[in-house]
């Protein structure tokens, strides 16, 4: 595993380059790792069962609940999702298993916690989608997130604590404008990007994968992006107060980002904020314009190809100085 | 420094096994491979193309409709010069810098010359079948990544188009199957198809990404009964077709991956064919299965990605669309979950001594 295969890219350039047979050429991508051989198939079973079984089964267990059955009896109802919560928690703590195992079990006894709140509400009419309801389910999978060391599951968290925010603002009547709330989200996840990173440094969490920290940026950056636009077209009606502090808390958030994507040779953060910064250049350009003649399409047009082009070619070159030879 | 290590290595016993008959231009592939070194493949910068072409294009077909509207002939002339430039730019230049600039171009070229032709009072018929011949004319003259993936797309697109605009909606499950068989052939095949010809060989990752987005926009089609509403009935028709293809694509794998007794080949055979059956009034659900194993088998990560994301769809989409209580759903989401679990506990010991040979 450890020592860097032949992509196949590379075999498709020798292959260009020469008369290679092709059966030659088929035993090379078996045995560079890149066909999948029989273990990596077992694996792929292994995995598509257990994740398919999981997930028809909570899936199952989340329609029977919605269907409400009357003739059964609240405390059964309440007692099949505990039970299921119990049995499932069981399995994590005490099976011997693989941990990868443990850990899609752990995020379906996660999904059922949210089934349990959801049941609870519906028998006691709480209302099942207020805040309460996603407040609930967060708080009660927080220690099971934290110490899952389960990517997915942090995600699923996260996204709990998003919606949790979003309505809370909605149901309990704070009723922020739609960029005070994209701010705020910004900052939480902002926040959970740098919490999850230095816990991973004390090494509380023993594993963080890529994709976890560029969903959350990814996520981060769309609610400032449309934060900052909705407030270039609303800030005549709703004071420019809330547009700057977002811009402020992009431009800080975006250099900090920068600079970590270039020390740490990452070219994500360089291809989304970009992006982000041209989306609301584009948005500018529109507002200060204010007229739909052909001329302002055209100049946007121009500007995004452009500016897209030059992006492209200022990565490209910063890759080169990274990792080209020469 | 360590790849290329590696790619010396393969070169060596490559001249070693085949020697002279192998007639390596070293030269050549030096030359490609620092280019290759150096150029970033990542997922990120196509994606950054794309939505950069797309976005221009959106904007530059405003400027068209505000501008040029009431001219035609200026709109086909401009439409013409669009697809036109996209072709030779990319053509000219290897480097994916200018993709952004080739995208928009050349998808604001079809637009805008559709729209012409449209208020030139042509049929429908013979506009698409124009935009057509430029899809296939396309590739025959670029060999650049995106305008190839593109041209394949549009080349699904506009036989889609002809089909609609026919009437001939069964028609549908022809072009899903032969779309279905040509990217598993395409995917399969690999090794014959970039051996065979060099300018194959350089086309072939557009082509294979290209048929992989064009079954899975068909697949949405067939899948989502909003889209279709009741123009297009006997949905088995298609998933009958793709099942036999992933028939022949599990044999395939038992046969690549040599698979050591005959109970376990029947094993196979029988648990593959306990997942399918159930999916046969789903194409959409069963293109996905075919997108998952053909991308997991040939080691292809945008397929495999593309392909659970449509599983996940699709199967969401099917239960949402069946005409049973949520009891009824219920219970069967749990026989097919319960289903799942056994047989990954029955076959767990199996296959942990397979995963560590």
């Amino acid at each position: 595993m450890g020592t860097p295969r032949v992509t196949r890219n590379v075999i498709h350039i020798i292959s260009r380059q020469s008369k290679w047979p092709a059966k030659d050429i088929e035993n090379t991508l078996h045995d560079e790792g890149i066909y999948a051989d029989r273990a990596a198939w077992a694996r792929f079973t292994d995995i598509a069962l257990l994740a398919l079984g999981v997930a028809f089964s909570v899936a199952g267990v989340i329609f029977f609940f919605a269907y409400n059955w009357h003739n059964l009896h609240k405390f059964v109802k309440l007692g099949i999702v505990q039970g299921l919560v119990i049995a499932t928690i069981c399995v994590v703590l005490f099976a011997k298993i693989q941990p990868v195992i443990k850990q899609i079990i752990l995020a379906g006894a996660s999904v059922l916690v949210g089934v349990l709140f959801a049941v609870f509400g519906q028998i006691y009419q709480t209302g099942a989608d207020a805040y309460d309801f996603f407040l609930g389910w967060t708080v009660f999978i927080t220690l099971w997130a934290l110490f899952s060391g389960f990517a997915p599951l942090y995600l699923i968290w996260l996204l709990l604590v998003n919606i949790t925010i979003v309505l809370f603002n909605n149901q309990v009547g704070l009723s922020w404008p739609a960029n005070t709330i994209c701010l705020v989200l910004f900052a939480v996840n902002v926040s959970a990007i740098v919490i999850a990173q230095l816990l991973y440094r004390i090494k509380v969490i023993n594993e963080l994968p890529g994709y976890f920290t560029k969903l959350v940026a990814l996520g981060a950056v769309c609610c400032i992006t449309i934060g900052i636009v909705n407030g270039i077209f609303d800030h005549r009606y709703t004071g420019a107060g809330i547009l700057g502090i977002s811009v402020l808390a992009a431009v800080v958030v975006y250099g900090a980002a920068v600079y970590y994507a270039i020390t740490n040779k990452s070219l994500y953060f360089l291809c989304i904020i970009p992006v982000s910064i041209i989306v609301i250049i584009t948005t500018w350009i529109a507002d200060i314009t204010r007229d739909d003649s052909g001329a302002v399409y055209l100049l946007v047009s121009l500007f995004v190809v452009i500016s897209i082009t030059v992006l492209v070619k200022g990565l490209i070159t910063l890759n080169k100085s990274w990792h080209g030879n020469n | 420094m360590e790849t290329i290590n590696r790619v010396d290595q393969l070169l060596e016993k490559l001249g070693t096994e085949h020697g002279e008959q192998l007639q390596l231009n070293r030269l050549e592939i030096d030359k490609e491979l620092k280019e290759d070194a150096h150029t970033y493949k990542g997922l990120g910068i196509k994606l950054l193309s794309i939505a950069g072409g797309l976005l221009g294009t959106a904007f530059f077909l405003g400027f068209v409709f505000l501008s040029v509207a009431n001219s035609k002939e200026a709109q086909l002339v401009l439409g013409i010069l669009l697809m036109g430039g996209a072709i030779l730019l990319n053509k000219a230049s290897k480097s994916t810098i200018l993709d952004a600039a080739c995208i928009g171009c050349y998808l604001a070229g079809y637009a805008v010359t559709g729209i012409a032709m449209a208020q030139m009072q042509y049929s429908e018929n013979f506009i698409t079948g124009v935009l057509l011949a430029v899809a296939i004319i396309t590739p025959c003259i670029t060999s650049g990544f995106m305008l190839n993936f593109f041209s394949v797309l549009m080349i699904s697109g506009c036989l889609f188009t002809l089909i609609n605009v026919n009437d001939a909606y069964q028609l549908i499950h022809v072009l899903t199957v032969v779309v279905a068989i040509g990217y598993t052939y395409i995917s399969l095949f690999e090794a014959d198809l970039i051996a065979g010809n060099p300018e194959l060989n350089n086309r072939y990752m557009a082509w294979l990404n290209g048929m992989l987005f064009s079954f899975i926009a068909l697949l949405t089609y067939l899948g989502v009964r909003g889209l279709h509403y009741h123009a297009l009935e006997n949905l088995y028709v298609s998933a009958i077709v793709i099942i036999v293809v992933i028939g022949f694509l599990l044999h395939h794998v038992v046969r690549a991956i040599d698979v050591p007794d005959e109970r376990s080949k029947i094993l196979i055979y029988i648990m593959g064919c306990l997942v399918l059956l159930p999916t046969i009034f789903a194409p959409a659900i069963c293109g996905s299965l075919l997108i998952i194993f053909l991308s997991y088998s040939i080691g292809h990560r945008t397929g495999l990605i593309m392909g659970i994301m449509a599983l996940v769809y699709f199967t969401g989409q099917y239960y949402y669309d069946l005409d049973y209580t949520l009891l009824v759903k219920s219970e069967i989401m749990l026989a097919s979950g319960a289903l799942f679990l056994t047989a990954w506990f029955i076959l767990k010991k199996q296959l942990k001594r397979y995963e560590q040979n």
